[in-house]
């Protein structure tokens, strides 16, 4: 039964990737199996009575079946039943998804205009600014998550889990994959002008993979060029929502050949050469010089990134030539 | 009065238009204003199916997007579907249906006319000053951070709001005091009593909508801190006050279209309505249920998982009368005599139509399933069922029902069946894609989206067009019967309500003398 519905039904459903998703699922299958079995009952009902009853004479006479007590009462309980049994079936469901397991490992989650951050704690250090989520199979996730601005909305479809990213408010989701894989992540409450580009991807990795990952995160890759450190944060600090590298416009200005080059502003003054004070300016109290034909839709990033990691962005953007 | 004459001819002038007090003439009033407005939400609506035909932009930045996503939801909300039923059918037909020479209060009748103008035109106003991109829920505290002009359409729903509470105000005292003899409470039609029910809800519900946007501009202009976080506010409850008013809307919303199609089955299968006391009590059931569910828009929201739990099951308790109302009509057609008229056909599409919206409203009740279907295009599947399907299909149904009334002419039989036809398929052509691609992860208010969702969205805006040309050969047909076509006869479908005895177009009177009533309605035998 379930999987004949299963079977009938799937092209409903995206791909099922976490242990819990199945509670979801079973419901969603056989609330389609009733929907369609009703839908089929009702509909064939009228359209036999509109063939069977069809008007043939004008002022013919009709039935005086008007009142039924009996009837009335049967299609007021079986609804009830059995909505309010689905309503049940529906919580109890939830309440799996609503509470994560104690031994859960932690991520921090951190929404903004239009970003994701997500931070790990690797012994006394954080791992943090990563655009993607990376996180180990079989292992339970909980997800504890906060807004710097807006109302955000935390959807990963494959794992059938959703949450309000809620500003001063910690919300928190959880899940375990099952298998390793890439799964997408969508802001689905609206969120402003990049709303539909606010996405993120969860990488699932081998535990082993995973550990490693995080140590190397953690050990702070020295060897790296400050440029290249600057081309990551580019992406895991979500400028990429707004600013493109290639020249193109878009929700603000390219990065592409801005450094050395002169600058209009709206309000009509203008700056001979884009330099470290302009674009540390820019990051940190973005709406003090809107360049000109753009509007001031960037928020600030005081407190959400170092005077180091703002020195790497710049190192990153001279290199845009 | 001098004999001959009705209440289109009862006296000239576009002055006796603004300044009428005639609630017939005040109800084609409104039909003029809505349908402008039904013209302009649709085109929004045909302008965003138009851009989501590629993945990616076609020739909307995703601010002029949102902007536009926005003024189809709060134009069609708070301008079409709030006002469409009551004011312009509701007005025309509540005092005919009672044996009334006019609404209790008729001067508040003009007043609520010139509000709701007045808001729509300040409404409006707010896209001159640069539009607004929340949605049509203004959710905070992005409505704070975001343009200038939410102030005004925040102010334009306000004025609104209030159009709709003296509406609600002058039906009930309307149905109380202006009963004909003879016309107790269980002699009403079900039309009246699905007004009543909407009464109820407009006078109870809407202040809370005045009170929570009063709020809304008091923290956009003087930064109070209700809702902002930042200051110590709280977001989420910015969204229990709105949904407090805008769920209850929606049976402001749907429960005239289930009046209208009470009277239509009736009509035209010539049966007495299957339950009379179920259908009218369940009316005054859903709103008075109605005003306990909101919480299911917060499933997800961050509100406890009690809270959720009571709020599902009393979700799911307001489908009970809605599926009686349901079973009730499908049983009306038992043994009746049923001709498929463009009324009749709007009401068998209603009948579908609503049912979807109806059985997927239990997948959202289904706490878990709607976590994984909140804010995705199941949801605007969903509400598109229950508005379009349920609100517009009853609309159309009463429209083409009672327009030889209201004119005096007939509407061309061909061309009304020809677009109830079209806005069925085109209906389901445009939003069964929408619930496959939402359950699938589609969100929505996205301008732009992954491109494995683009079959799904052409398949969409395809249909969209269809819809357009539905509605747009419906509107003719009803303009053109408006001015001219054959001459309506006082009872054209054999009906056995009160608004059928009078001639068409109906005196300014309503009725030469004072019926009285010595039966139930529907007795067509």
């Amino acid at each position: 039964m379930k999987t004949m519905l299963e079977n009938l039904f799937s092209f409903m459903l995206p791909e099922q990737a976490s242990t819990s998703g199945h509670y979801t699922d079973d419901i969603f299958y056989v609330l389609m199996g009733l929907s369609v079995i009703s839908f089929i009952i009702l509909i064939g009902v009228i359209i036999f009575f509109l063939i069977r009853y069809k008007r043939r004479k004008e002022g013919e006479k009709t039935g005086n079946f008007t009142e039924s007590h009996a009837i009335e009462i049967f299609w007021i309980v079986i609804p009830t039943i059995v909505f309010v049994a689905i309503a049940i079936w529906g919580w109890q469901a939830y309440r799996v998804l609503e509470y994560p397991p104690k031994d859960a490992y932690v991520v921090q989650v951190t929404a903004k205009q239009w970003s994701w951050e997500f931070g790990h704690t690797y012994g006394d250090k954080e791992v943090k600014n990563t655009a993607d989520l990376y996180v180990p199979v079989g292992r339970p996730v909980a997800l504890e998550m906060t807004s710097l601005d807006v109302v955000h909305s935390f959807f990963v479809p494959a794992f059938r889990i959703k949450k309000d990213v809620v500003p001063g408010m910690k919300t928190r989701v959880w899940f375990e994959a099952k298998h390793t894989g890439d799964f997408d992540v969508y802001c689905t409450e609206f969120c402003g002008t990049a709303h539909s580009r606010m996405l993120a991807k969860i990488h699932v990795m081998e535990a082993g993979e995973f550990d490693s990952w995080l140590a190397q995160q953690a050990s702070a890759s020295t060897s790296e060029s400050p440029a290249v450190k600057g081309a990551k944060l580019y992406e895991s600090k979500g400028c990429n929502s707004c600013h493109t590298v290639d020249g193109e416009d878009d929700i603000g200005p390219s990065f592409k050949g801005i450094y050395g080059h002169s600058v209009k502003f709206s309000d009509g003054t203008s700056l001979a050469a884009v330099d470290d004070v302009y674009i540390r300016e820019s990051i940190l109290n973005p709406k003090a010089k809107i360049v000109e034909g753009y509007k001031p839709k960037m928020n600030s990033f005081e407190g959400q990134i170092t005077e180091e990691e703002i020195s790497y962005i710049i190192e990153y953007i001279k290199t845009l030539k | 009065m001098s004999a001959g004459t009705n209440y289109l001819t009862h006296s000239k002038g576009l002055k006796s238009w603004l300044f009428t007090l005639d609630h017939k003439r005040i109800g084609l009033l409104y039909l003029g204003a809505v349908a402008t407005f039904f013209l302009v939400g649709g085109f929004f609506g045909l302008l965003i199916r138009l851009e989501l035909l590629s993945p990616t932009k076609i020739f909307m930045s995703s601010d002029v997007y949102n902007r536009v996503m926005t003024l189809h939801g709060s134009v069609m909300v708070f301008m079409v579907v709030i006002p469409g039923i009551p004011a312009v059918l509701g007005n025309f037909f509540l005092p005919i249906m009672i044996g009334a020479k006019d609404v209790a209060f008729p001067r508040l009748n003009l007043l609520s006319w010139y509000l709701l103008m007045l808001g729509a035109s300040i409404a409006v106003l707010s896209i001159l000053l640069g539009g607004v991109d929340t949605g049509w829920t203004f959710y905070t505290p992005y409505s704070m951070k975001s343009a200038d002009a939410v102030t005004t359409i925040v102010t334009g729903a306000f004025i609104m709001g209030f159009s709709s509470i003296l509406t609600g105000l002058n039906f009930i005292v309307t149905i109380h005091k202006l009963r004909a003899p003879g016309m107790t409470m269980m002699r009403m039609p079900l039309f009246c009593w699905s007004l009543y029910a909407t009464a109820i809800i407009q006078i109870v519900a809407t202040p809370v909508l005045a009170i929570t946007l009063l709020l809304l501009i008091a923290e956009r202009v003087f930064g109070i801190g209700f809702f902002d976080a930042s200051v110590g506010g709280d977001p989420v409850l910015f969204q229990h006050f709105f949904w407090f008013y805008s769920h209850p809307a929606v049976y402001i919303m749907i429960l005239p279209s289930m009046g209208i199609i009470s009277e239509v089955i009736c009509t035209f299968s010539r049966k007495t309505i299957f339950g009379y006391k179920a259908i009218a009590l369940s009316s005054v059931a859903i709103s008075l249920i109605g005003f306990f569910v909101w919480g299911h828009h917060l499933f997800v929201s961050g509100q406890s998982e009690l809270a959720g739990a009571i709020f599902a099951i009393l979700t799911v308790l307001v489908g009970v009368p809605t599926a009686i109302k349901l079973f009730n009509w499908t049983a009306t057609m038992y043994q009746g005599s049923i001709k498929l008229d463009t009324p009749m056909l709007y009401a068998m599409s209603f009948m579908a139509l609503f049912l979807i919206g109806g059985l997927t409203g239990i997948f959202l009740a289904a706490m878990a399933v709607d976590v994984q279907l909140h804010d995705t295009y199941f949801v605007v599947a969903h509400f598109h069922y229950t508005m379009v399907g349920g609100v517009f299909m009853g609309m159309m149904a009463g429209l083409f029902y009672w327009i030889p009334k209201m004119s005096g002419h007939m509407y061309n039989e061909f061309w009304g069946r020809v677009s109830a036809v079209l806005v069925f398929i085109g209906f389901n052509m445009t939003f069964i894609p929408q619930f496959i691609m939402g359950s699938r992860g589609m969100p929505r208010r996205y301008h732009l989206y992954d491109p494995k969702f683009a079959s799904f969205h052409i398949a969409s805006t395809i249909g969209s067009w269809v819809i357009g040309l539905g509605f747009l050969v419906a509107m003719i047909t009803i303009f053109k019967a408006m001015r001219s076509g054959k001459a309506a006869p006082a009872n054209p479908w054999g009906g056995t309500t009160l608004e059928w005895t009078t001639s068409s177009p109906p005196i300014h009177e309503n009725f030469e003398e004072t019926p009285v009533i010595t039966g139930r309605p529907y007795e067509y035998n």
